[in-house]
């Protein structure tokens, strides 16, 4: 029963990835690009080990996995937002009619 | 794996520096689940650790390659973005 739900949350991870790559092949914008494979990753990588804590055995191995999903969760927006803020020093000009606030 | 392959070609094909690293970051979050993955196939899990220790590495880089390809002033200038006017009614 807990392997056929984590083989749903592996094939629910992959096309979450697929869909982070094709907005970063689709989207106009390097900000948007940015986007979409933001949420993609965050959330692909959410059922990954939500489906690999199901199929763990032992209490150490789901503490381990439990720290790594953390510290992804941790380092992807983070980098995420950094990008941007390089982005937006280095002048890249966002797609036509952006509304730009000061936030 | 083929999804690392098309995530690789927009790192090669990308037209700014910013996309190139966009895609180095999405390819570094698919080769850790990769990683991941292949410690349960092989029922070796010291291979986690190596998944740690590549997130890290790669956050360390990425915020090397962020802080080289920056100005020394990490401050936004965003009247330099086109429609100046419309931030200034946004704060006045």
């Amino acid at each position: 029963m807990f392997k056929i739900i984590a083989y749903i949350c592996f094939v629910g991870s992959v096309a979450f990835f697929g869909l982070g790559t094709l907005g970063l092949f689709k989207f106009p914008d390097p900000y948007t690009r940015m986007h979409a494979v933001g949420m993609g990753d965050t959330l692909g990588v959410g059922l990954i080990g939500l489906g690999l804590l199901l199929l763990s055995t032992t209490w150490i191995l789901r503490l381990k996995l439990i720290i790594a999903l953390s510290l992804f969760w941790l380092i992807n927006p983070t980098m995420t937002h950094l990008t941007a803020k390089a982005a937006l020093i280095r002048g890249i000009q966002p797609v036509k009619n952006t509304e730009i606030r000061r936030g | 794996m083929i999804l690392v392959l098309l995530v690789l070609l927009r790192a090669i094909i990308g037209s700014t520096l910013i996309d190139r690293l966009i895609s180095i970051n999405a390819l570094t979050s698919k080769i850790s689940v990769i990683i991941l993955l292949v410690a349960f196939l092989r029922d070796d899990f010291g291979i986690i650790d190596v998944a740690f220790v590549f997130m890290l590495c790669a956050f360390v880089g990425g915020l090397g390659v962020l802080k080289v390809v920056t100005h020394d002033d990490w401050k936004l200038k965003v009247s330099k973005l086109e429609n100046p006017a419309n931030d200034r009614k946004e704060t006045n």
